[in-house]
């Protein structure tokens, strides 16, 4: 094959006469598995660019900020809520259930609900961690996406474990 | 991406136009990517850089509301992201010197390890990136990272198109001629 | 006096009726030894109407069609974010699962090398709560994500395939 192109591009670009599509060219070629001998030298410096250009943060990255706004509102509204409304922050509180049910000896592994009443959630004590409707629209599509991406795994899994065509995955009930 | 839900996040939602707001998640968050990279380019180091962009942003968020007087709020982003990179990247390097000197009792001791290292892709970068003046630095970066054209630099940087082609002519002879010595001399 | 006395009403309301979802239990457990590195988000029945509401105003877009949706099955949200320790919190996670598993059963088919599981609590033939646990690839960050509501067969379709099945 012959790569007088790239060998050309390569000269051009330590000229600066490459323009930014070259430059793009010549990054992905470089940063290919196997880039033939005589053009190894620069592999690593186009390479490396790449590398950088196509850095990201985490998957994560976007919950995790969500997560320190909410949290960061949180501290806002607290500093706010005067003594008579002042609630102690959830975690708080909830740490110190532990303790009180430790020394009670109350601590079960199993959740205990009364027996007939719906689906037992106290939603009275539902704390919200966002005033703005708009940061908890978003937080919740930002949710839904994870969840979404998991059973589309899972689909996808289980639709290799039992490959039937034209039926639906199998999903324990 | 592979699979699952699209969930609308280009657009403000209805609530957001509801709300006649500047949305975080879809004028601010959608930055993160860039801010990223330019954390990178400073610090040369990933997670460094994660958590300088989720300060740039906790920082942007918590001046929210300033945003509706800002011009342009993707330059007040890049400019606290790049003052938390230098600054922190200086934190490292005088952190560094001292690690160094305890451990090897001369500052630029490298094992024959971190020296092939430094010759593959990403720690090469950093080393011939570290060895040009900051003006050079950001020319680079601009240019092959966030592929800037000569007049959108120049535009960035308050120089002329003509100072930006001269000051990347320069830097890229430099870094081929130490390129090419590291190669050679391993040096 | 007066904190002390709330303490232990919220000890006490929380004992006689254990009113929780997984995240609030998992909080429970753990948020003490974490403190600042777990975080939990609610978003309670209240917001989540009035999400609802404004999403079935005339003017949303076509692509929130589905969230909307979504959202109009749900009656509540909460997300648990960890900053490190993911490891040893995802494996506490599964631990708490599996000394419930007579409160959920895991969604699809259970591979012990997921790390994004999905797990619901049924009452009849509706889904009343979902949980999904989730560890990032490089090990370190975890995440609890956690609907309560009345989610069906429908819903898990919706959600996993983006598009609203047909009758």
């Amino acid at each position: 094959m012959d790569y007088k192109y790239i060998e050309q591009l390569v000269e051009r670009y330590w000229q600066c006469q490459t323009s930014v599509e070259e430059e793009a060219i010549l990054k992905a070629f470089f940063s290919q598995e196997r880039v033939p001998e005589h053009l190894q030298t620069y592999k690593a410096w186009f390479a490396g660019e790449k590398l950088w250009q196509d850095s990201k943060p985490g998957p994560d990255f976007d919950t995790r900020i969500m997560a320190r706004i909410g949290h960061e509102e949180h501290v806002v509204k607290a500093r706010r809520m005067t003594l008579a409304k002042r609630l102690m922050p959830f975690y708080k509180a909830a740490a110190s259930v532990a303790i009180i049910l430790t020394l009670g000896n109350a601590a079960q592994n199993s959740f205990r609900h009364p027996a007939d009443e719906g689906n037992g959630y106290n939603y009275e004590s539902y704390q919200d961690s966002y005033d703005d409707p708009a940061m908890a629209y978003d937080q919740m599509t930002d949710a839904l996406q994870m969840v979404s991406q998991s059973l589309s795994e899972t689909q996808r899994q289980d639709s290799l474990l039992h490959p039937a065509p034209g039926d639906q995955p199998n999903q324990k009930q | 991406m592979a699979g699952g839900c699209n969930f609308p996040g280009t657009r403000p939602s209805s609530l957001q136009r509801e709300m006649k707001k500047i949305s975080f998640r879809d004028d601010i968050l959608p930055l993160k990517d860039k801010l990223y990279r330019m954390a990178l380019g400073i610090t040369f180091d990933t997670a460094e850089a994660e958590d300088i962009v989720q300060d740039t942003l906790i920082r942007v968020w918590g001046k929210r509301e300033e945003w509706p007087g800002i011009d342009s709020i993707e330059a007040y982003c890049t400019t606290i992201c790049r003052n938390l990179s230098i600054d922190r990247s200086q934190k490292k390097s005088a952190q560094h010197v001292l690690l160094d000197e305890s451990l090897h009792g001369h500052p630029d001791a490298s094992t024959p390890h971190e020296k092939l290292a430094a010759r593959e892709g990403w720690g090469l970068l950093q080393n011939l990136l570290r060895e040009l003046p900051p003006a050079q630095q950001a020319i680079i970066h601009l240019r092959e990272i966030e592929g800037k054209s000569y007049k959108e630099i120049a535009e960035t940087l308050g120089l002329s198109e003509g100072q930006v082609k001269a000051s990347l002519f320069h830097a890229r002879q430099q870094i081929r001629k130490r390129y090419t010595e590291i190669q050679e001399y391993g040096l | 006096m007066k904190r002390g006395l709330c303490l232990l009403w919220i000890a006490f309301s929380f004992h006689v009726a254990w009113g929780q979802d997984f995240a609030a239990k998992f909080m429970e457990q753990c948020a003490a030894e974490q403190g600042e590195n777990l975080r939990c988000q609610t978003i309670s029945p209240k917001m989540m109407e009035k999400l609802v509401e404004v999403m079935a105003s005339e003017n949303k877009e076509k692509d929130e069609e589905i969230p909307a949706y979504l959202l109009s099955k749900l009656k509540s949200a909460r997300i648990v974010t960890s900053t490190g320790h993911g490891k040893k919190l995802f494996r506490k996670a599964e631990e708490l699962m599996e000394k419930n598993k007579n409160r959920f059963t895991p969604w699809g088919e259970e591979d012990p090398e997921r790390t994004n599981p999905v797990f619901v609590r049924k009452h009849g033939d509706t889904i009343c709560e979902l949980v999904m646990l989730s560890l990032t690839a490089d090990k370190k960050n975890f995440t609890i994500v956690n609907f309560t509501g009345e989610m069906d067969e429908e819903f898990m379709q919706t959600l996993s395939a983006g598009k609203i099945p047909r009758e």
